[in-house]
């Protein structure tokens, strides 16, 4: 049995495409499924992460603090 | 693309787009590695700190979300390995705490542990690619982007785009599958 392209299996993985002939393929092939797995972790499959704009806002103040801190050593000379 | 001087200037503003930007990629690979929401909230800003002290590391003479998840992965990696040294003091403490009569934590599904171990290894495994097998993966995979789009980046063309992912994902398979370190 010959395994599908990298990029159709991509696109199967990341959701964008329905193919039953790859899924009957992949629930026979251990190498077709650990890729699989892998393209779905990385490409976040089945789960849509966002970043609040909290965080962001206390990252910009972490970041306002520590840059005011090495702006202080830099006139120091600390 | 990013702006390498702005983001070099290390001004705030744009440094919250791209956090922004990048962040949703950023959580994914964080969340492999943390035990609850406020852990993923934690080292998501440990990182992003540590990518705005490291901004003038960034050369900008390749793909910033290669040099982005490098910074991500090296640093979970290692935050991961530390925390798992503290639980293995940790357990052994407990381990003798149940010789002497303690009640320990029960264990977890080992189907769940299972899963959880094999997201945490395709993670650890990204971090041994060779660098285009890296670009790639990451540029088309966590990034999103389209094969062309991924050519354009990297400047080689889409065949040679397709053989560096393969090439990763075999590395990566073999890892998953226990047959490489």
């Amino acid at each position: 049995v010959t395994c599908p392209e990298t990029e159709r299996l991509i696109v199967f993985g990341l959701g964008k495409s329905d193919d039953p002939e790859l899924e009957a393929h992949v629930q026979t092939c251990d190498d077709c499924q650990a890729d699989l797995l892998t393209i779905s972790v990385l490409g976040g499959a089945g789960r849509k992460e966002e970043v609040s704009e909290a965080l962001i806002s206390s990252l910009e103040d972490q970041i306002g603090g520590r840059a005011f801190i090495f702006f202080w050593r830099d006139c120091s000379g600390s | 693309m990013i702006d390498p001087e702005r983001f070099w200037e290390g001004e705030h503003e744009y440094f919250a787009e791209i956090i922004r930007a990048f962040g949703p990629g950023v959580r994914r690979a964080v969340r492999a590695f943390s035990e609850s929401e406020d852990d993923v909230d934690d080292l998501f800003q440990e990182i992003f700190t540590l990518v705005y002290e490291k901004r003038r590391k960034f050369r900008g003479d390749g793909p910033f979300a290669a040099w982005l998840n490098r910074v991500v992965i090296n640093h979970c990696v290692s935050h991961y390995r530390k925390k798992r040294a503290e639980k293995k003091g940790l357990e052994e403490l407990m381990a003798r705490g149940a010789a002497e009569g303690v009640h320990s934590k029960p264990r977890s599904p080992e189907g769940e542990m299972d899963r959880e171990e094999a997201v945490r290894r395709v993670w650890i495994g990204l971090e041994a690619l060779p660098d285009k097998e890296f670009e790639a993966v990451v540029l088309r995979l966590i990034e999103g982007h389209s094969p062309r789009e991924v050519s354009e980046a990297m400047g080689i063309n889409k065949a040679s785009v397709r053989s560096n992912i393969s090439r990763g994902l075999r590395r990566l398979r073999r890892i998953l599958q226990g047959d490489e370190k």
